[in-house]
């Protein structure tokens, strides 16, 4: 594929995220708490890419999702990117074709950013209490996404073997 | 084989290098919080929000035609040509009731702005925060049609928050259950006064209630004005719970915020900064 087809491509691709995140998924939330395609894409990333590539989208797309948030940019960036590198490094050893195992990955990433997302605004902004973030916040939307990943997951396997056929 | 430190540490160099750039980016805006949106918000903006328009403008013609469609699945087709004549009236029944709901809305919006004195702009939600951390709003309008940072945004339920980024033709709002909120209030009855936060969950908490003062389950929170964001009397919520500790030096309350904020779809923005009162008419 041509440097421009695939440039073309990464535009749509972000801009899906970006109208799904915030246009339809609030429809399915529960409780205010949706899930974070986001997060999801940054997991199904760093899978697939070294560990270096992995900080670097994470480092992307958190900075994507700050730039359309009310956060201070900088927030979603310092939590994707660890959980993208931390992925990038241990993918080899993870048998992740199985949808229980995405499904764990997925709920542990969730826990992780959202634990150094905590951190985070708690140490630059207004502290948020631990347990009330941790309960009605972290654990919901680990949970949500860990689903709601299950789906896209699959969806992409099947558009994967499609195209090999 | 020739050593090369940064092949070898690679990922780490990158991670690093990233981490540090999240912690500076944090540290500057943190330092020197703006009054304008920063740059790459900007430029991400004016990318994304013609996209999110187009799609608010057009969402009232897919919602009717879904719903014309879940209708219409399980409808014999015993006659096609009676089939599509429904079809088409459905079709413009849901585009009617779509227009009615938006000619209602809008009347109440209007409603609300001849009663308020300081000169008000009329805007359509285009987004919601991606973020489930934060509580805000993107709307369709920005300086170029006079909006000011600071300003409260309000709907004819009450109040809904205030604009923190101004962009040229967008701006965000702050919810008023957005966890760094913070607003003046005074619970209506006994007139006392204190400041409503965001809480993590869908409740606003009011604090620094004095520990003598009587307040109810039900009372009405109102803005009190001294914040200087927002009008004097705009309807906040009610009390729902009132935590009071022995040895505390404030009681709290748990406030039910008046407006749907998740299902708003127009708002209105006060032009300018104003902590006037404005005369609030009850629905």
């Amino acid at each position: 594929m041509k440097i421009e087809m695939k440039l073309v491509l990464a535009f749509l691709v972000l801009l899906a995220i970006v109208i799904i995140q915030m246009k339809l998924l609030p429809y399915f939330a529960i409780g205010n708490i949706k899930p974070d395609l986001f997060l999801f894409f940054v997991c199904y990333l760093s899978l697939r890419n070294e560990e270096a590539r992995g900080a670097l989208i994470g480092f992307g797309l958190g900075l994507l999702e700050d730039s359309l948030s009310i956060s201070p940019l900088g927030v979603k960036a310092l939590s994707f990117s660890l959980v993208g590198s931390l992925l990038g490094f241990v993918r080899k050893g993870l048998f992740w074709s199985n949808p229980l195992a995405q499904c764990l990955l997925l709920f542990s990433a969730g826990i992780l950013s959202g634990f150094v997302t905590l951190l985070a605004l708690n140490f630059f902004l207004i502290p948020r209490p631990m347990g009330d973030s941790l309960f009605r916040l972290i654990l919901p939307e680990s949970i949500f996404t860990a689903l709601w990943g299950l789906l896209f997951f699959f969806v992409f396997q099947r558009w994967k073997e499609r195209k090999a056929r | 084989m020739k050593f090369n430190p940064f092949s070898r540490y690679r990922g780490l160099s990158v991670l690093i290098l990233v981490l540090l750039l999240s912690f500076l980016l944090l540290t500057h805006q943190v330092r020197f919080s703006q009054e304008r949106a920063s740059l790459p918000k900007k430029l991400v903006m004016t990318i994304v929000a013609p996209f999110l328009r187009a799609i608010q403008s057009s969402s009232a013609f897919f919602s009717s035609l879904w719903t014309g469609y879940v209708d219409l699945r399980y409808v014999r087709q015993q006659n096609r040509t009676l089939q599509e004549e429904v079809n088409r009236l459905r079709s413009e029944e849901m585009f009617l009731l779509e227009a009615k709901r938006e000619n209602e809305r809008l009347y109440q919006i209007l409603q609300l702005r001849e009663h308020i004195s300081p000169p008000t702009i009329a805007a359509r939600v285009i987004g919601k925060d991606p973020s489930n951390w934060f509580r805000s709003i993107l709307i369709d309008k920005g300086f170029k049609e006079g909006i000011n940072n600071n300003t409260a945004v309000l709907c004819p339920q009450g109040l809904v928050g205030r604009v923190t980024e101004v962009m040229e033709r967008t701006s965000r709002v702050q919810l008023i259950t957005d966890p760094d909120c913070a607003v003046g209030a005074l619970v209506q009855p006994s007139r006392v006064g204190g400041v409503v936060v965001g809480e993590v969950g869908p409740f606003c908490k009011l604090k620094f209630l004095p520990q003598d003062a009587e307040i109810q389950v039900g009372d009405s929170v109102l803005t009190s004005g001294l914040s200087g964001l927002s009008p004097k009397g705009i309807p906040i919520g009610t009390v729902s719970a009132v935590y009071k500790k022995e040895n505390a030096l404030f009681q709290e309350a748990e406030v039910l915020p008046r407006v749907d904020l998740f299902s708003i779809e127009e708002v209105l923005v006060i032009a300018k900064p104003s902590s006037s009162g404005i005369q609030w008419r009850e629905e």
